[in-house]
């Protein structure tokens, strides 16, 4: 956040027709507004329209920029900062993002499709880990109730699959 | 030639072995490695009549007498011998349980016999995501799937293959490999058409793979494995061979070095034969990091220009060693002095380190050296070192690091109290 620096912001619209303004450079974390701007595109009043994105999964959407942003941007501040500040920063970020991610399904597959359609790298990477974090150390069928995911195997080929992999169950420590 | 290696009439005891004698011993070794192995019907993994002659030849090449040769021979099937069985009988049990097991799971949620599932479930209250009514999850594209599958661990995304049909096989595309041995209970078949049948899936779309980790155990395929990871562009590659096994022999047909992409080699129980440090030298441009755990290593010099980091821990030098490495900042020699096998005994030679350019290096480490000295009256290996630094002798560690600005030579030699291992 250099002095003097023009502040340069950016309108992103949903698919419910719902306006978000941030800092250009916030929004550029996504590759997709990256290379609307690019070509030239978005600056105007008009904004970037963002298809198939409501505006209540926008809106966390461009919570996460800024807050990433703002860190970046902060961070770059005091780069001769000593390296204990530096991991300090990070680990708080990421306490963050944690706590940021900390939502129901629904709203966490909404902000998965969008972040990966936006390509925001750190949030797709986020949402993951956050599925991730819920089928850990779960069985197979805890991970179906837990994800909704239905068992559409037959019992010939559930036992097909149990013939060529049976350490599979055995092992889950 | 040292004054090891010479016989008083100028002729090298080699000239005079006979080849019987030799393949004799071949013979021997090749009898005890049999018996070592658990008798499976796996024949075809391993080559025993491969792994007995490079043993064979490995001693005829560093012993310096007849009477050595034998000796090398005999700690070296006393090891065989003696060491304990490599897989515990009970093992078949664990393997029989293991299939016996399969019905319950399958049928309903809650297999008893599974320890994860009790543990897991007094935890869900505090996960505000409740269980989720559609099956969302299962739509999402294949990159994201398999992206959610990379943060698991790979046991845990092999088994989401049994999930449902979309998730028969996403968990093979991630682009950390990471299998070991120990998962399938030291059961080699089982782990070797494993990872072939991983390699090939992943084969058919032609997947990139950023780590390759292996636990194996005697399976000469696994150079191939490890090729295949070369080929798709791994840049870490991670080899452990299985411990009470033979090092592992990274055969030069099967698996060849060279790559743009590969960063960081780790060896753990390998040879790292001439062959293949010649491929490392020179054609893997990106390799910055070469780590040698409990290696033999045949070759004589590491010169490649890219590496940064290098640490060989617990090895066993067979020739003089030199490192040539301009890029080298941090060079880690260790020996921990694991005595408990007697392979290292019969391997134990003279041989020298020698580093040249040390001009980037900025830690080296040599600690364990230190301890090795400090126990020298008591260390069985009866091996302690000579720091040579020009032309002068040292035996204390702390005065290396004063040696480390400036480009300079450092030979570290290793000195064997041959007269009482003799003995002995």
């Amino acid at each position: 956040m250099a002095a003097g620096k023009p502040v340069v912001m950016v309108t992103l619209v949903s698919s419910d027709g719902q306006s978000f303004q941030l800092l250009e450079e916030a929004a550029l974390l996504s590759a997709m507004v990256r290379d609307t701007i690019q070509i030239g595109q978005g600056r105007g009043p008009a904004g970037i329209p963002i298809r198939n994105i409501t505006g209540q999964t926008l809106s966390m959407v461009v919570v996460y920029c800024n807050k990433h942003y703002t860190a970046a941007a902060a961070a770059d501040g005091d780069d001769a900062a000593d390296e204990e500040k530096k991991v300090a920063n990070k680990k708080q970020l990421r306490e963050w993002d944690e706590q940021f991610i900390n939502l129901e399904q629904d709203k966490l597959y909404d902000i998965l499709v969008a972040a990966n359609n936006l390509g925001i790298d750190g949030l797709v990477d986020l949402c993951c880990w956050r599925f991730a974090d819920m089928m850990k150390g779960k069985s197979a069928s805890e991970i179906r109730v837990k994800l909704g995911i239905r068992d559409d195997f037959t019992s010939e080929q559930r036992a097909q699959i149990e013939k060529d992999s049976p350490w599979v169950w055995s092992r889950t420590t | 030639m040292d004054e090891l290696g010479v016989i008083e009439e100028g002729v090298d005891w080699r000239n005079r072995l006979a080849q019987d004698i030799r393949d004799g011993m071949i013979h021997d070794i090749w009898f005890n490695l049999q018996k070592k192995l658990p008798t499976t019907a796996s024949t075809t993994l391993v080559d025993l009549k491969k792994v007995a002659p490079r043993i064979e030849e490995r001693i005829y090449a560093i012993a310096f007498d007849f009477g050595d040769y034998l000796r090398r021979f005999s700690l070296r099937k006393d090891d065989l011998e003696y060491s304990r069985p490599i897989v515990q009988l009970n093992n078949f049990l664990g393997v029989h349980q293991l299939y016996q097991l399969i019905p319950a799971e399958g049928n309903v949620q809650g297999n008893p016999s599974s320890s994860i599932s009790d543990q897991v479930s007094p935890d869900n209250h505090k996960d505000p995501s409740h269980p989720c009514e559609v099956d969302r999850i299962s739509d999402l594209p294949n990159d994201l799937i398999r992206h959610i599958i990379s943060s698991l661990s790979m046991q845990e995304a092999v088994c989401t293959s049994v999930l449902s049909h979309r998730w028969v096989d996403q968990w093979a595309f991630v682009r950390f490999i990471d299998v070991d041995i120990d998962w399938f209970d030291k059961d080699r078949e089982q782990f070797s058409s494993f990872v072939d049948n991983l390699l090939l899936r992943r084969d058919h779309v032609n997947l990139p793979m950023d780590t390759f980790q292996l636990h194996s155990f005697a399976i000469d395929r696994a150079s191939s494995w490890i090729d295949h990871a070369i080929k798709h562009n791994a840049q870490v590659i991670r080899f452990a061979e299985y411990k009470r096994w033979e090092p592992f022999y990274l055969d030069p047909e099967l698996v060849v070095f060279s790559s743009q992409h590969l960063k960081t080699l780790e060896l753990n129980n390998a040879v790292l034969g001439t062959i293949v440090s010649d491929q490392l030298n020179n054609s893997c441009p990106a390799l910055q990091n070469l780590l040698l755990v409990h290696c033999l290593i045949e070759t004589q010099a590491i010169s490649s220009s890219s590496l940064k980091n290098l640490g060989i821990i617990d090895c066993s030098l067979l020739k003089d060693l030199s490192i040539w490495t301009p890029s080298l900042v941090s060079l880690h020699i260790e020996d921990r002095g694991h005595g408990d096998s007697l392979l290292r005994t019969s391997y134990q030679i003279t041989s020298a380190v020698t580093l040249i350019d040390a001009s980037n290096v900025t830690t080296m480490d040599l600690t364990a050296y230190v301890k090795q000295i400090i126990l020298f009256s008591t260390y069985e290996l009866r091996s302690h070192l000579w720091i040579k630094l020009g032309d002068t002798h040292c035996s204390r560690i702390s005065q290396t690091y004063a040696w480390v600005d400036g480009a300079l030579t450092i030979n570290i030699r290793f000195y064997v109290d041959t007269s009482s291992t003799h003995l002995s």
